[in-house]
């Protein structure tokens, strides 16, 4: 019995240390960061100026009316050398412990990523709480910390609004190259692939005067988009890829889910066709001849017609139908094109992975090509071949036809 | 002849000891990476060592099947006599000793860079020692019923740990493999074979085992089926961390945060969390019995429970004084624990080998 009692005082004692004392926080002492911006504090510091989007729980848990008036975050910032002592610096001012934890973009301002981002990563990567699924962004020629003024129309919290804004980016539009810290620190580490990540832009909305009438209208002065692809060489931005060319590298990396495409109407000049892309694999692959290496890229594509611009039944003629396929091919190759001459000739970045693959499939050339490998992608041939099929037309069997009664 | 020879396990329990054992060191920190080979090829020692591992564990098994009332310790005196029956009973209480502690040190270690940085160390391993010093003072029954229990939930939760993240793995991140040859892969491969060689406690397990004769043939299995597990893990670790494997200093854990379904399924690390400590627990009070029973054995004692708290604070000490820090304890298991551990084993099996080889060649000759 004596023994029971012992072991019950034990276990309770133990109960009581285990549980975390040392790191225990009540959640009403916690400032959840859910977006993190970076950049330098000034033109002429060094340093890192680490702004920050802390939730506000006490307006998101309400549903009184004024309080929709008032943001439901708190928009901070701190100084420090380091990201580490930035972080720390925040406490300065936020009266609750900031927490990394449910934090899901980290977005770099152009200024800074031009400079690069290496000294960043111990910090978002070392750090227990931080994690390394959150998004890396960087904002087109402002400051992060302007990017962190930004709101969405529909969505309260900016953060849930980006995470949706890239998700449907990433199903649905393909038209940039969304990376998450895991993806950028192992393009960083990856011979022969250069990180890339989505870019973002402020778009100026301003007020259009007083509305009058009984419905409060908040306004959002700033608002998001996202704007093609952040090409980085090593850990330092070198040049943007447009929208077109951000697909063209998503079609050759397999990263299209889906996205509309756009080709010449089947019968009619100046009008066209909309397809729906719902099924794309891509494939690169580097072959070695005379220990020159060149590079292929294959892309099968299956789409839908969603839209014509003016009426034509091209199920009717096979080959309309025909043309329209190899149409879909003609843009999907022409997009890649695009994407190789920016990567080629104006951004010396191989955000295809190219090297990676020559090292994987041909360990004894890359050997020899690896040290002047960013000069050997800007002569590297490639060959692009696209198949695109397209299935179905929608739930129309012929297109609408203005009088066709008569 | 004492109360541990009574216990006796299933061969079921002595698999969920086993896993336990070679799972605890597997999945917290990974000295492995320490040797720097490709990491890519890292899996291939996983699976060399455990095929490695399948010869030394038929080696320990067989010598216990021969002498299955006997454990490793009391046919070593039957065979080379009383002082290297010391000797090899000193030698092994001192290897349950180590594996203990810095299995202990481990799991302390884990939950201190993982969740937890500002609990005192101490507080982990005082509390996880006091436990399994508890379990061990229950006697192999209960430790072995505490494997059998935990172990199809643990294996579930782990298996379901590797299933959720594999949509990340990307197979050209095994590509090149093996460039420069299989001799790149050693180090690593020994370090995995220097876990594996903690399975020497089934050579006090087999006479507890109520099939003795069936032993071999469920030990290799089980550590075929293991080496299969840990390479399998590897693999997906692998395919997912690609060359940056080698930074991570808690690989299992940035695996199972890697883990997101469906936008909303994710942070599930706790269940590896969960494990560690259930496992690390397991393995620590096999240890502390281990212990316990070699010093009986040596010292010829009726009862050994009552060491079992002292042997516990003894495990605490040395876990907290024998490393200075994480990196400090990754160096020491990599580089001279590996050396020391692999030939003291070895050797030890090759004694007992020889000395049965030759009284068997005298009694055929008598």
């Amino acid at each position: 019995m004596k023994y029971q009692i012992a072991m019950l005082i034990i276990f309770v004692f133990l109960s009581m240390v285990s549980v975390g004392c040392w790191d225990r926080r009540e959640i009403e002492t916690l400032a959840f960061i859910s977006i993190v911006g970076i950049d330098r504090p000034d033109a002429a510091t060094d340093g890192i100026r680490l702004s920050a989007q802390i939730i506000k729980p006490f307006v998101i848990g309400t549903e009184e009316p004024g309080d929709l008036q008032e943001r439901p975050f708190w928009l901070t910032s701190a100084d420090g050398r380091t990201a580490g002592e930035a972080s720390a610096n925040l406490r300065e001012e936020s009266p609750r412990i900031p927490f990394w934890a449910h934090n899901t973009h980290v977005v770099v301002g152009e200024e800074f990523a031009r400079e690069g981002v290496a000294e960043i990563l111990g910090f978002f990567t070392r750090d227990p709480e931080t994690r390394r699924r959150v998004h890396m962004l960087v904002v087109r020629e402002a400051r992060a910390e302007q990017l962190l003024q930004a709101e969405f129309e529909l969505q309260r919290l900016p953060a849930l609004g980006l995470e949706r804004l890239l998700l449907a980016s990433e199903r649905f539009i393909g038209t940039t190259v969304s990376s998450e810290l895991h993806d950028f620190v192992m393009a960083l580490e990856t011979e022969g692939l250069e990180p890339a990540v989505t870019a973002l832009r402020i778009v100026d909305r301003p007020p259009e005067g007083d509305i009058e009438g009984e419905l409060a209208r908040d306004e959002v002065c700033e608002s998001i988009r996202i704007d093609g692809t952040a090409v980085f060489s090593s850990d330092r931005m070198v040049g943007w890829m447009d929208r077109g060319e951000s697909r063209g590298v998503a079609w050759a990396r397999d990263r299209i889910q889906s996205t509309k495409i756009i080709v010449p109407h089947p019968t009619q000049e100046d009008e066209a066709a909309t397809l729906r892309v719902t099924d794309a694999a891509g494939r690169m692959e580097v072959e070695v001849q005379d220990g020159q290496p060149s590079a292929r890229v294959t892309v099968n594509a299956c789409a839908d017609l969603v839209e014509l611009t003016a009426p034509a039944d091209p199920f009717l003629d096979y080959r309309k139908w025909q043309a329209m396929e190899e149409d879909l091919a003609g843009q999907i190759e022409s997009e890649i094109h695009d994407a190789l001459r920016a990567a080629q000739d104006r951004l010396s970045a191989d955000v295809f992975g190219f090297g990676q693959c020559l090292a994987r499939q041909h360990p004894e050339v890359w050997e020899d090509v690896r040290a002047d490998w960013s000069d050997e992608f800007r002569e590297l041939p490639v060959q692009v071949k696209v198949q695109g099929e397209i299935r179905e037309s929608g739930l129309l069997m012929r297109a609408v036809q203005p009088g066709r009664e008569e | 002849m004492n109360s541990p020879t009574r216990e006796q396990i299933s061969p079921y329990q002595m698999l969920a000891l086993m896993f336990f054992t070679r799972l605890a060191s597997r999945t917290l920190i990974c000295p492995t990476t320490m040797t720097s080979p490709p990491t890519r090829d890292l899996w291939i020692a996983d699976a060399v060592s455990a095929a490695v591992a399948v010869i030394f564990v038929v080696a320990v098994c067989r010598l216990g099947e021969k002498y299955p009332d006997r454990s490793i310790i009391q046919y070593a005196g039957d065979l080379l006599g009383g002082p290297v029956r010391v000797g090899i009973g000193i030698t092994l209480a001192a290897y349950f000793l180590f594996v203990g502690a810095y299995s202990a040190r481990m799991l302390g270690e884990a939950f201190t860079m993982s969740i937890m940085p500002h609990t005192p160390l101490t507080v982990f391993i005082a509390g996880i020692t006091l436990l399994a010093a508890n379990a061990a003072r229950g006697g192999l029954e209960i430790i072995a019923r505490a494997g059998e229990l935990l172990f199809p939930i643990i294996l579930a939760l782990l298996l379901l740990l590797l299933i959720l993240p594999f949509d990340q793995v990307d197979p050209t991140r095994f590509l090149p493999l093996l460039p420069n040859g299989l001799a790149e892969v050693i180090p690593a491969t020994t370090i995995e074979f220097m876990f594996y060689l903690e399975f020497i406690v089934l050579g006090l397990l087999i006479p507890h085992l109520r099939a003795p004769e069936k032993a071999t043939r469920f030990a290799v299995i089980f550590t075929a089926a293991n080496g299969l597990f840990m390479t399998i893990m590897c693999l997906i670790m692998v395919g997912i961390f690609g060359p940056t494997l080698d930074a991570l200093g808690l690989q299992a854990f940035l695996l199972a945060r890697m883990v997101r379904v469906g936008e909303f399924f994710e942070r599930v690390e706790s269940v590896l969390l969960a494990s560690w400590v259930l496992s690390t627990g397991v393995k620590i009070s096999l240890m502390i019995w281990g212990f316990c029973t070699c010093l009986q054995q040596i010292g010829g004692l009726v009862r050994w429970r009552h060491l079992s708290y002292p042997v516990g604070v003894l495990l605490t000490a040395s876990s907290l004084l024998l490393f200075t820090d994480v990196a400090n304890m990754a160096r020491l298991l990599a580089e001279p624990w590996t050396l020391v551990s692999i030939t003291s084993v070895l050797v030890l099996t090759a004694l007992l080998w020889g000395g049965h080889i030759l009284r068997s060649r005298g009694e055929n000759e008598r």
